[in-house]
């Protein structure tokens, strides 16, 4: 120690040796009395953390670490088990529901008529109406739908086709709810209107709710109350194809309160006037195998475009739409104008489809009259719409048959091929119109998923034809070994319905 | 695992005079030293879990406590140059009952507190706590030798600062 250390330590020693006053020396005693009591008991709160504290380091350290995600998932847990807890009433409550009453409307145009429904069982009793005016009315059971056209009092009775009612899919899909169908991970309750709600979504989409195509795809949104676990409204939005325009539908002021409903509702009730068709299938047992459907792939001269012709049913007093695409491709993903024929990458032009659909329709002459006909229309972007009925005298015998244009294949011929064919499907009794893509090379790879074939929609499974014959053409222009090899790829639905390309495949 | 009981008497106990004159004759002031003695003790215990670690647990807490201290008697000069607008070292007297001293006391810890807080606090642990340099290294964190160096910076400004309270120190400055 040096002196300077020595001589300022002596300084500090002496400015700093007075002594602790005895009052000073109890009070801060005091205090170590009170630390003390505080270490030998700690406060509820802080045992956690003194607990903590007491571990060695690694373990707190862990126990640090792990605490808040497992916090935040125990939270997680609970808005979750409160939301399937939720979910598991409103099942519980609709499988207890014998009647219910709902309305539905279409909200892309306020004057489209309005749809009110009661069911009670497995019956439906459906009201039509147009700003409050009473248009139509439907009665429909497992076995026949029985609709009335109140402007032209007129009565058609046909079998009821669960895939085909649309509208009433939406609400079979609420009816029979099933948690597990609807997205609810991790799903958290909102306020809006007064009421607390639980919106689940029905996750992925891809088809139809009702089985109608492949290429469409559904959007569903169910609010449930979380005061009563009952369904309030379901919001659907729809498109026909990737692409194409979503249409919103909703149905709404659901009503379960298993009211009793007279029977007599449910009981077809139209005047005695009214002119009644039957559908000639009403009778059969069932509806034609899936298979049924054949297409005859006419493909134009130039190579670049394919039609197809179906046999189909009309039904006496029915109606059949055709529309008529100008623009092959816009009518997916554009919004709605009017057709440019300059941009039709089918390679056709309005003139010259016309004249090869209508030329291929094959009416019953006599019994079938165009009810209906539009120009361009901004709506459809470039579609004309065709209308056409048999005439409703009831003399016509059992069932006819006619031919229309089906689907058009664009074949990858054209220029801008891009490794798909495609196939577009004209579809009156649904949303608008189905699109298929069968890949070929470079894509295709792999065999072609064959669930479509289990569609009831005729039109549906023909388009499917019509791509399919397509690929086939592009894969034959290259050589048969190329067609042989594309077709053996295929499932064993598929090789069947080609089954006569293949044998004159092999023959070549 | 050791009850709060066991706890406190390894911890604390051993320290409890130490802890109250260190304090004290840092402060000089009987309510200041109150206060920042409390003050210290919620240190300690907001700190218990790194001093339960600690490799010499003894000397954080009492480095705590001196930190604590110099704190409490920077306040305390800054109040009073505040209030009287007076020389800190003429109204710092520390208590009425203390007998006089030679050493002007309140120049002497004002000195100490305008020194950096490490230099200080090494000081402090030094000389009022009594510390042994390697005790002051675990409680700092640094080598023995740095406390060291702290040690001897500290030294030099004190007496630098007091050159004039004491001849020999006059005359190793004006060497």
């Amino acid at each position: 120690m040096s002196r300077q250390d020595f001589d300022v330590d002596i300084l500090l020693k002496e400015a700093t040796s007075a002594p602790l006053p005895e009052q000073t020396e109890a009070r801060m005693q005091t205090h170590l009395d009170d630390f003390r009591k505080r270490l030998a008991a700690p406060p509820k709160s802080g045992r956690l953390a003194a607990w903590l504290a007491r571990l060695p380091r690694w373990a707190a350290v862990a126990a640090a670490t792990a605490a808040p995600p497992v916090l935040i998932l125990i939270a997680i847990g609970i808005i979750c088990l409160r939301s399937a807890g939720l979910l598991a009433r409103t099942a519980e409550l609709m499988k207890a529901t014998r009647s219910y009453h709902y309305e539905a409307t279409d909200l892309i145009n306020p004057d489209q008529p309005a749809r009110e429904f009661w069911s009670q069982g497995d019956k439906t009793y459906c009201r039509v109406s147009i700003k409050d005016r009473l248009v139509g009315e439907a009665w429909i059971s497992p076995s026949r739908f029985v609709a009335y056209d109140k402007e032209s009092n007129r009565v058609r009775i046909r079998p009821t086709d669960p895939a085909l009612q649309t509208g009433l899919e939406a609400v079979r899909m609420v009816y029979d709810f099933k948690p597990s169908d609807w997205k609810t991970f991790p799903q958290k309750t909102i306020n809006e209107d007064g009421r607390e709600w639980l919106v689940v979504e029905m996750p992925g989409g891809g088809t139809f709710s009702n089985g109608h195509s492949t290429s469409g795809e559904t959007r569903q949104r169910l609010w449930i109350d979380a005061k009563t676990a009952l369904p309030d409204k379901l919001e659907s939005l729809l498109r026909s194809a990737p692409g194409a325009e979503w249409k919103p539908f909703l149905l709404f002021r659901f009503l379960w309160d298993n009211k009793e409903v007279p029977d007599s509702l449910f009981e077809p009730n139209y005047p005695a006037t009214a002119t009644v068709t039957e559908d000639p299938w009403l009778h059969l047992p069932k509806f034609p195998p899936a298979d049924s459907g054949s297409g005859i792939l006419t493909v134009s001269k130039d190579g670049k475009t394919g039609i197809t012709l179906e046999k189909a049913w009309i039904q006496p007093g029915g109606l059949v739409v055709l529309r008529i695409a100008y623009q092959g491709c816009t009518p997916f993903g554009e919004p709605p104008r009017l057709a440019d024929p300059s941009k039709n990458p089918w390679g056709l032009k309005p003139d010259e489809i016309r004249p090869i659909v209508l030329g291929q329709l094959i009416l019953p002459e006599g019994k079938t009259e165009p009810v209906a006909s539009g120009g361009v229309n901004n709506r459809w972007a470039g579609y004309e719409v065709y209308r056409f009925s048999a005439p409703p005298d009831g003399a016509v015998p059992g069932k006819f048959e006619y031919r229309r244009l089906l689907a058009r294949a664009h074949l990858p011929a054209d220029g801008d091929f891009n490794g798909y064919v495609n196939a577009v499907v004209n579809d009156p009794s649904a949303w608008g119109l189905y699109e298929f893509s069968i890949p070929t090379e470079p894509y295709f790879s792999e065999q072609i998923p064959e669930e479509i074939y289990s569609s009831p929609n005729l039109n549906v499974r023909g388009a499917f034809l019509v791509a399919l014959r397509g690929a086939l053409a592009h894969y034959e222009a290259k050589s048969p070994q190329a067609a042989l090899e594309f077709l053996r790829k295929q499932g064993p639905h598929t090789q069947a319905l080609l089954n006569d390309e293949m044998q004159r495949l092999t023959a070549k | 695992m050791r009850s709060g009981e066991a706890e406190y008497n390894i911890l604390i106990g051993p320290l409890e005079g130490t802890l109250m004159t260190s304090v004290y004759r840092i402060v000089q002031d009987p309510h200041d030293a109150e206060d920042a003695f409390q003050e210290a003790l919620a240190k300690v215990w907001l700190h218990l879990a790194k001093i339960r670690r600690h490799p010499n647990p003894h000397a954080l807490i009492l480095r705590i406590f001196a930190n604590t201290a110099r704190d409490a008697l920077r306040k305390r000069i800054r109040r009073i140059r505040r209030e009287n607008s007076r020389p800190a070292s003429q109204s710092y007297g520390g208590s009425p009952e203390d007998p006089p001293r030679a050493v002007d006391r309140g120049r002497v810890l004002a000195a100490i507190a305008e020194l950096p807080r490490r230099q200080a606090e090494v000081l402090l642990m030094r000389v009022v706590q009594e510390q042994s340099y390697e005790a002051i290294a675990n409680a700092i964190g640094c080598s023995e030798a740095t406390a060291r160096a702290h040690a001897l910076r500290a030294r030099e400004k004190l007496a630098e600062s007091l050159a004039d309270m004491n001849p020999n120190l006059r005359a190793e400055v004006q060497s």
